[in-house]
């Protein structure tokens, strides 16, 4: 594996702007840690829940009529008489689903929202690769629109760059529906990391809920841009919803400016406290934080990386 | 509050067009700028969540409209000029009127109603209202006003001056009292000649505008004062008394009856005022022995007559309402009947059968004494002295004049007054008499007319003369009022110079009634004196004549006891203060010359009944008014909370403090 990553270095910088060399060659030297031990379709270097074959010896159970043979303990046999299986812990390789959000909010602001999600979801995923665990990202807007597949190894680094920077702010969003669709299609239990603004009028705890039922290991990272959190934003105003049109008159005043700064703030904080008490790590990233920095420090800390 | 309306009405009308239109501007949407955001789920949470926790929204989200609206209704209140009747500050000036007239002696407010107006004077004024710097004035009035106490501080002084107040018996009349109180708060009002006097006769200096309030204490007996103009004067009506009823005489005469020298008839007109059906005892006493009686009844308010016949014989007659009414001093009245009175006239001619005939009837001597004198006689100083001293009340010359216009009423036939002498006369044959008044007393039941005249000699009579018969040539008989007494001229004499007719006068039937007519009117003769009672207030007048050259003082007893002088005033003897009913008598010494009586007489003062509120200029001038209070324009204050509200409006704009 050393050698791999020795050979591929030199491949690994990204083109097109969304990571500085410094930070993949840092990102280089993680893992992706998941707070489960979770199954996953390949043997990789993951220790899974699931029973399997490797050769660390987990458990024994009775056996019963169909089960491989060539696990029965034939030592037990001898001293008990009694047919034992063997359980072994099964090492598999790691799912880690970027679920990143495309809707048309997500264009909004300078730098757009959807640049620094795309960021995290280039410095996660790219770690992934690193470590030979299977990547997917997946750009949602009421559904999974695009997506790169299944992606392992340091060879796929570009491919999922060169994902990341096609993806464009489209159609209106639904943020629930698209996890629902996801949480449908995707059984097997894995890292999720969900990249959104949650500003989507159909709500965030339904989708979320479908993702924690597949027993995944969840992580959002909520972005939003500085114009969100305080608006430059001065008279009679007619604001307009990017996604679905809706206008909304507001003379804006201190005092209502004021008020729309604690709104944004309850609003990010109900978010976190709902993902804190369901084992979700929340994030909130801005557009204007590093999000190298977060990405390091959030996710060290939450145990994503290691 | 008080409105002044400042604008036309077509200025209304626009003025009313300005809030419509704003409000229809307020319909019109503002035209806001579209702005693309992320999402607007925030900030419709944020506005849901200001909607919810702001009281009074609608308020909020409408209060320029609500300002603007403000700000033109209070340029509209401006336009009305509206004012407040409020305490003023600093010096007040207080006005206290109060009403002395005749009504205000009724006793339905124990024990009379100006005692309990200067009791409410003082209670409410002066202990009441006045603070230490403010100043009063006292005002006491019934048909003339006088100043009691002129602006002062001093309380105790006004106290005591209110206190000293006396009834008077004469009728009300505001206007006067108005006069003075208006001219005091408005001198710009006070003409030159209007200075108005206090007690001492010293003017009442109204140097500056003091804008006064005035509280009338008064029953209300006079009538309403449309014309009179307040100006600063803030007047205040407090009515005195309860409604009750009164009845009263308020006419009596006495009056001969034609044909019988003997009687007269006392003739008299009662009021009642009130509501209740009353009987009325009326008696009627002569020389306090009371000789006649009848029962009035009243059944409703009005007027009823009774009338007495009364023997002609010196004494006072005296009628009575044996009644307990509120109002006692029109119950009673009293004329004097005096001996019938000869009227002392001069002959003087030299020689006429015909007038001398005339004034020897048993008619002229019953009402005249006549005394002959020759021409010639005119000329001694005996004469002239008597002449001179208002010894006769008629000289009738014949033919000729006295040299000096005497102290008499003269009657000349033939002649003219010396001091006419030099006027050119023209002669004229046979004049016919074409026209004559045959209204004036002295032509009464004369008839002119057939008149057969030889000649006479036209003079032009000076002006201001009476024409009482006129021929084509120029008036034939005409009188001359000269001071107090009269001249009647008739320019044609009875008889010429040698004894012959000049006219058929003297033959005709006419001609003894003309000298009747001449001796009572001229000769002030009267088959029997009866003194009628006067009014209040009217002054009592005797002809100097009447009294002698040797009266130089002559005192008044008056119904109260006290005796006051008469005052001379040229050519006769004036006495004013009548202001009590009863009987007043002239006194020459110890002998009694003449008495008057007083009688109220007066149907507005006799009505008893309260009036709660009058007229005075402009103003309903109800009980109820606060008193005390100055006018104080409210505009410029309006107008400066419409500016203000039009800097709030333009603040809350720039601020957006309102969503």
């Amino acid at each position: 594996m050393s050698s791999e990553a020795t050979t591929t270095r030199q491949e690994t910088h990204d083109p097109h702007g969304l990571l500085s060399p410094e930070f993949l060659r840092t990102l280089e030297r993680l893992e992706l840690v998941s707070r489960r031990i979770l199954i996953g379709r390949l043997k990789g270097e993951r220790r899974s829940r699931r029973k399997g074959q490797s050769v660390e010896f987990a458990d024994y159970r009775d056996y019963v009529p169909g089960d491989d043979l060539r696990f029965l303990d034939w030592n037990v046999y001898g001293r008990l008489d009694r047919l034992f299986l063997k359980l072994f812990v099964e090492e598999e390789d790691l799912h880690f689903h970027v679920l990143l959000d495309v809707s048309e909010s997500m264009g909004y602001g300078a730098p757009a929202k959807l640049r620094t999600a795309c960021q995290f979801a280039a410095a996660l995923a790219f770690v992934g690769l690193i470590g030979q665990d299977r990547v997917a990202v997946h750009a949602i807007t009421d559904g999974v629109v695009a997506g790169t597949g299944g992606l392992r190894g340091r060879r796929s680094v570009f491919r999922l760059l060169e994902f990341l920077q096609g993806l464009r702010a489209q159609a209106p969003g639904n943020l629930n529906l698209a996890l629902r669709r996801f949480a449908a299609a995707h059984r097997t239990p894995g890292i999720v990391l969900v990249l959104t603004d949650f500003l989507d009028k159909h709500g965030y705890e339904s989708g979320l809920r479908y993702l924690l039922a597949t027993g995944m290991d969840v992580h959002v990272v909520q972005v939003l841009a500085w114009e969100e959190l305080d608006p430059p934003l001065r008279g009679d105003l007619k604001l307009v919803d990017i996604e679905d049109g809706d206008e909304v008159e507001v003379s804006v005043s201190a005092p209502l400016l004021e008020h729309y700064r604690r709104r944004v703030r309850a609003f990010c904080r109900a978010i976190e406290q709902w993902c804190v008490a369901r084992g979700i790590s929340y994030l909130l990233a801005t557009t204007t934080m590093d999000p190298e920095k977060l990405v390091l420090e959030h996710f060290r800390k939450v145990g994503l990386l290691r | 509050m008080q409105f002044l309306n400042a604008l036309a009405t077509w200025q209304w009308f626009v003025l009313a067009a300005v809030p419509i239109g704003i409000v229809l501007l307020y319909f019109l949407k503002l035209k806001r700028d579209p702005e693309i955001v992320s999402s607007t789920l925030l900030w419709r949470r944020t506005l849901e969540d200001l909607h919810v926790n702001r009281p009074f929204r609608w308020l909020r989200l409408n209060v320029l409209l609500i300002l603007q609206l403000l700000l033109i209704g209070l340029l509209a209140l401006a336009c009305l000029r509206p004012a407040i009747s409020r305490v003023a500050e600093g010096t007040r000036h207080f006005v206290i009127l109060i009403d002395n007239s005749a009504s205000m002696a009724a006793r339905d407010v124990p024990p009379s109603r100006l005692e309990a107006a200067k009791k409410a004077a003082i209670r409410e004024v002066i202990d009441g209202l006045m603070d230490a710097d403010d100043q009063a004035m006292v005002i006491t009035f019934n048909e003339r006003a006088q100043v009691v106490a002129s602006y002062t501080s001093d309380k105790k002084a006004l106290r005591r001056k209110i206190r000293a107040i006396t009834q008077s018996h004469r009728r009300t009349d505001l206007r006067e009292a108005l006069r003075i109180a208006v001219a005091l708060a408005n001198p710009e009002t006070v003409q030159t000649d209007d200075l108005v006097l206090d007690e001492s006769g010293r003017p009442i200096a109204a140097v500056k505008p003091v804008p006064a309030a005035a509280v009338l204490y008064s029953d209300g007996g006079f009538p309403d004062l449309p014309d009179a103009l307040l100006g600063n004067l803030e007047l205040a009506f407090r009515p005195i008394g309860t409604d009750t009823a009164n009845t009263a005489i308020t006419t009596l005469s006495v009056r001969e009856i034609e044909g019988d020298p003997e009687t007269v008839q006392v003739f008299a007109e009662l009021s009642h005022f009130g509501s209740a059906p009353v009987t009325v005892p009326v008696r009627l006493f002569w020389n306090n022995t009371m000789i006649a009686a009848q029962q009035i009844r009243f059944t409703e308010p009005g007027q009823q007559t009774v009338a007495f016949r009364v023997r002609a014989q010196p004494g006072l007659v005296r009628l009575e309402l044996a009644t307990n009414d509120s109002l006692p001093l029109d119950n009673h009245a009293a004329a004097v009947l005096s001996e019938p009175r000869k009227a002392q006239v001069l002959l003087v001619t030299a020689g006429n059968r015909w007038l001398e005939r005339a004034l020897s009837t048993e008619e002229v001597t019953r009402i005249a004494e006549v005394r002959k004198a020759e021409p010639a006689e005119l000329r001694t100083s005996a004469l002239r002295t008597q002449l001179a001293t208002g010894q006769f009340d008629l000289v009738i010359c014949d033919r000729t004049a006295p040299p000096e216009l005497p102290e008499a009423n003269t009657l000349l036939f033939g002649a003219v007054p010396p001091d006419l002498q030099d006027t050119p006369g023209q002669e004229v044959a046979w004049p016919r008499i074409i026209d004559s008044d045959a209204t004036h007393p002295l032509l009464r039941y004369v008839n002119l007319t057939p008149l057969r005249i030889a000649h006479a000699t036209v003079v032009k009579p000076p002006p201001g003369a009476n024409v009482l018969a006129s021929a084509a040539a120029g008036p034939l008989i005409w009188l001359r009022p000269r001071g107090f007494y009269v001249d009647c001229v008739v320019s044609f004499p009875l008889l010429d110079d040698n004894g012959r007719p000049v006219t058929d006068w003297p033959i005709r039937i006419s001609f003894p009634i003309f000298l009747m007519n001449t001796l009572r009117l001229l000769g002030r003769a009267q088959i029997s004196v009866a003194r009628e009672p006067i009014r209040p207030g009217t002054p009592i007048e005797l002809p100097a004549s009447r009294v002698g050259a040797s009266a130089n003082r002559l005192l008044v007893r008056t119904p109260d006891g006290t005796s006051q002088p008469l005052t001379r005033l040229g050519d006769r003897w004036v006495f004013a203060r009548t202001d009590r009913v009863g009987l007043y008598r002239v006194m020459a010494g110890s002998e009694e010359l003449v008495a008057v009586p007083v009688a109220l007489q007066d149907r507005r003062e006799s009505d008893v009944t309260v009036r709660s509120g009058t007229r005075i200029g402009a103003r309903e001038i109800r009980a109820s008014e606060r008193p005390m209070t100055v006018r104080r324009d409210l505009w410029p204050l309006l107008a400066a909370a419409a500016l203000a509200v039009c800097l709030v409006e333009w603040y809350i704009y720039n601020r957006r403090i309102a969503l």
